[in-house]
């Protein structure tokens, strides 16, 4: 290559590495940049509701269906009813399953992913009801009713915890 | 890659798609075990541990278990085509692999454990699925994700639990 054409070449991919370094992401420590809808709105996204009181077995079609998914299970607390997954390093998802009343359960889902300024919260409620609570309601064969109307009846969210994603943050095998 | 251009919505939903064949990938990964489900979750944290990985999580209330293992990924050859560009286009352009976390995700649920187990009945059928991917890190902190599917990973695992439980009288 001529030093012509590589002189050429270097501004454009001196921009490139340094975009790419913008997205670069692994830092366990980042801001959460939460969602700009209204607290009500957010609910309704996230939570469905379901007509089973087994909050274990609503906890494991959520692992099943995060797993199904190409989620890595990174945390569970049967005892909370929470588990916490990843995707490709990038995209965490925590979903809450908590008791309503004696019959039904309901399910809250709060997923993250990178930005420049830190972790940003997903609020599209196409990607919960689509990606989450559908393939969800598929595994319990129970229908996922809306989110319940009073606030105090819906878990607030759970923030995913952070993780770190390189492999050099990770201790090594024995 | 480039997370700091599109919105974090789209983002989502270009990774939470579901992989082509989910559902095929969730029958290869799949076996069918005879056991107790917490006799059998333990069982896979002991093959888990001669594979080496470290256990990052474990639920048998949730029949989740979850590990890691690290490796260097850094390859001569690599790491030569970096010095190459770093020569034609400057410093800032070599890059290369340094290292790799491959991660363990095994789950497990009882097959109609809705219905009670009169006393004497043969021990009930538990599901147990094994994930695996690799994430790869390199030398500017930039990390890579692949799924890994190859079947001669869940090969692998399998036949060492089926080995382990043959000795405590169980099947796979």
């Amino acid at each position: 290559m001529s030093p012509r054409i590589a002189r050429a070449l270097r501004l454009p991919a001196l921009s490139l590495i340094a975009l790419l370094g913008a997205c670069a992401v692994g830092q366990a420590d980042r801001p959460v940049i939460a969602s700009t809808r209204s607290a009500v709105e957010l609910r309704d996204i996230q939570s469905r509701t379901f007509d089973t009181p087994d909050q274990n077995r609503v906890l494991r079609a959520s692992i099943a269906t995060l797993q199904d998914h190409g989620y890595a299970i990174t945390r569970v607390s049967p005892e909370a009813g929470t588990v916490t997954a990843v995707k490709a390093g990038r995209l965490r998802m925590t979903a809450s399953a908590y008791p309503r009343g004696n019959s039904q359960t309901v399910v809250r889902a709060n997923a993250l992913v990178p930005v420049p300024k830190g972790d940003a919260q997903v609020d599209d409620a196409l990607f919960y009801r689509n990606l989450f609570f559908e393939p969800l309601s598929r595994t319990l064969a129970l229908d996922a009713m809306a989110a319940p109307a009073r606030e105090e009846e819906a878990p607030m969210p759970v923030v995913p915890p952070a993780e770190s994603l390189t492999a050099r943050q990770e201790p090594a095998a024995p | 890659m480039l997370t700091a251009c599109v919105n974090p919505n789209e983002l989502a939903m270009q990774i939470g798609k579901p992989p082509e064949q989910a559902a095929q990938i969730r029958e290869a990964e799949t076996r069918r075990l005879q056991g107790d489900e917490a006799t059998l979750l333990a069982e896979a944290t002991q093959v888990m541990q001669d594979l080496g990985y470290t256990v990052s999580e474990s639920s048998a209330g949730a029949g989740v278990l979850a590990g890691t293992k690290s490796r260097d990924a850094t390859e001569a050859g690599q790491v030569a085509g970096a010095i190459v560009m770093a020569v034609l286009f400057g410093a800032a352009n070599a890059r290369w692999d340094t290292d790799q976390m491959i991660r363990l995700t095994v789950t497990t649920w009882p097959e109609g454990s809705a219905v009670p187990l009169p006393p004497g009945a043969a021990p009930r059928t538990v599901a147990m699925r094994v994930s695996f991917e690799r994430l790869i890190g390199d030398n500017r902190g930039m990390v890579r994700h692949e799924a890994l599917n190859a079947p001669e990973l869940q090969r692998e695992f399998f036949e060492k639990l089926g080995q382990s439980l043959a000795a405590q009288g169980s099947a796979v």
